[in-house]
């Protein structure tokens, strides 16, 4: 275990878009629960818990997606012994940390002012917590890999971007078919097929788990973050 | 340590060929680097410090395979690296940018880190500036931070690419002769485009042009390959269309050229004594 200093410098660097982006979020995702025009528990519950279910994710995605490709320090990094590749893993740990903190404490209100439940598809107030759990490890990883891919926040910020939308406007597309449906942000709030949702919750788990193997495979290859390339 | 590379060649995408074929063995001690722009330097200390793969030929670092992870990192230990291009975090102090690097290099002790922290500051001459944050410093401070992060972890290899630019020449000088000083028994491969710095430290030079070595020796071995090549010829008229011009100065009667050239470029020139730099730009100039 390295010192907690470390973890400090890492956090540091993970930037204010980390530090920042999952308060917003949730602080959107309330402001436009109190400004809902058609107040009913229901729908109020369910605004409250899509800010956990999209906006604390899509927060985090963008968030992991700067994470490679903007270090004014890479040389230094990379010619240290601590490989760098852990290094942004680091960070990556620390953002998803912070975002999972936030989440977590804003379901913990909403659990105990009852807005929780009064969402139908809750999931209960533990398994329940894999409504922003799956979808933030998803985006997270997502962006992540498309970092290391790219080589930069803006082109991955945009995947995860698009991604996000595209699951937003084209859901009962993506429901068609059992893929879609298993990759499926949004299913708490956006509905799932009945008897899908854990499975769905664990095939983002799973996905997001293959995406950052794969990133760290990417990121070893140290030269392409110098942007140099042999043919 | 001891660097043996053997057959080296680095190929860009695009078909550049950084390195060549090099084959150069650096004992330890100070041992300069010299060549043109684009020769190959930062390329070759890449690769010696792990960060680029070559494409081609074998380079061992203290008995460390480069072309294994596992060496790398043994190499990595004990490397001090600091890039042609360094970047540093704006928003860190001084003390804090190196107490991170620290860490990263594996000085996990806190007191340990605080204590060599403090005295490379004041190697550096930052100790009243170790509290500011780097975004403040001159381009010749954030040099020195560099130089301070480069022997954190007690280097046997330090590796310094143009370490002395934009240094101001009190500190140019400090420098060079810390880098002497600390080399001893450990290696110090330094590049640079002043040639005065190596002939005041290293004992030995390799001199790079496209790739290739081509020249290895000591620092008098350079020098001397200017032997009967250097002149200095005064005129009042255009000058001396042979050779290259290394200095003109205003001299009674017209100007004072020192040129360096095969064969006398003047009826008028005489020959002098060479210094280091004619030795290199005689090897570089044909
Ligand atoms: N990332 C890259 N992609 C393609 N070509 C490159 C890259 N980096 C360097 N080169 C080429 O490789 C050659 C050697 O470059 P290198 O930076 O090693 O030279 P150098 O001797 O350090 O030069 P300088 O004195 O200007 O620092 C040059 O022709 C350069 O254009
Ligand atoms: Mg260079």
């Amino acid at each position: 275990m390295r010192p907690l200093t470390l973890w400090r410098y890492e956090a540091r660097r993970a930037g204010w878009a980390a530090l920042l982006g999952p308060p917003i979020a949730v602080a959107l995702g309330v402001s436009a629960a109190l400004a809902n025009p058609r107040p009913g528990d229901a729908t109020t519950a369910r605004i409250l818990l899509g800010a956990l279910e999209m906006a604390v994710p899509l927060a985090a995605g963008v968030a992991c997606a700067s994470l490679v490709g903007r270090d004014p320090a890479v040389e230094l990094q990379l010619a240290a012994p601590t490989p760098y590749r852990v290094t942004l893993l680091r960070r990556m740990v620390v953002t998803l940390g912070w975002a999972a903190v936030v989440a977590g404490l804003t379901a913990a209100v909403l659990i105990a002012t009852g807005w929780w439940a009064r969402w139908p598809a809750n999931h209960g107030p533990f398994a329940g917590q894999l409504t922003w759990v799956a979808p933030t490890a998803g985006l997270g990883a997502v962006g992540f890999a498309a970092g290391a891919v790219f080589r930069g926040p803006a082109a991955a910020g945009a995947l995860v971007t698009t991604l996000w939308t595209i699951q937003q406007f084209f859901g009962d597309l993506a429901q068609r078919h059992l893929p879609g449906r298993l990759l499926y942000l949004f299913a708490t709030t956006r509905g799932a097929v009945p008897g899908d949702w854990t499975e769905n919750r664990l095939a983002l788990l799973g996905a997001a788990a293959a995406l950052v193997a794969l990133a760290l495979v990417v990121l070893a290859r140290s030269e392409r973050l110098i942007g140099e390339e042999d043919e | 340590m001891r660097i043996e590379i053997s057959g080296l060649t680095k190929t860009y995408r695009g078909g550049v060929a950084a390195l060549d074929g090099l084959d150069l063995t650096v004992p330890t001690g100070m041992f300069g680097l010299l060549g043109a722009n684009g020769a190959g330097k930062t390329t070759l200390m890449r690769i010696l410090a792990g960060l680029v793969r070559p494409t081609s030929g074998r380079v061992t670092v203290g008995g460390h395979d480069m072309s294994t992870g596992a060496g790398r990192t043994a190499v990595q230990r004990g490397l001090g690296y600091l890039p042609q291009d360094l970047g540093v975090y704006p928003d860190l102090t001084a003390r804090q940018f190196l107490d991170y690097l620290a860490l990263l290099k594996g000085v996990d002790d806190r007191t340990t880190r605080r204590r060599r922290v403090g005295e490379l500051l004041e190697v550096v001459a930052l100790t009243g500036d170790a509290d500011r944050r780097l975004r403040g410093f001159s381009g010749g401070m954030r040099q020195r931070v560099g130089i301070a992060q480069a022997l954190l972890a007690d280097p046997q290899l330090l590796i310094v690419d143009e370490p002395t630019a934009g240094l101001d020449p009190q500190e140019r000088i400090r420098f060079r002769t810390l880098l002497s000083q600390f080399a001893g028994r450990r290696t110090v491969l330094l590049s640079t485009h002043i040639v005065d710095d190596i002939a005041q430290t290293c004992g030995e030079v390799a001199v790079l042009a496209r790739g290739r070595l081509i020249f290895r020796g000591t620092v008098d071995e350079l020098t001397h390959r200017a032997r009967g090549r250097v002149w200095s010829v005064v005129t009042d008229g255009p000058p001396p269309a042979e050779g290259m011009v290394v200095s003109a100065l205003p001299h009674e009667g017209g100007t004072r050229y020192r040129v360096v050239a095969p064969a006398a470029p003047d009826p008028r020139a005489r020959p002098v004594e060479p210094a280091i730099e004619d030795g290199y730009l005689a090897l570089t100039t044909r």
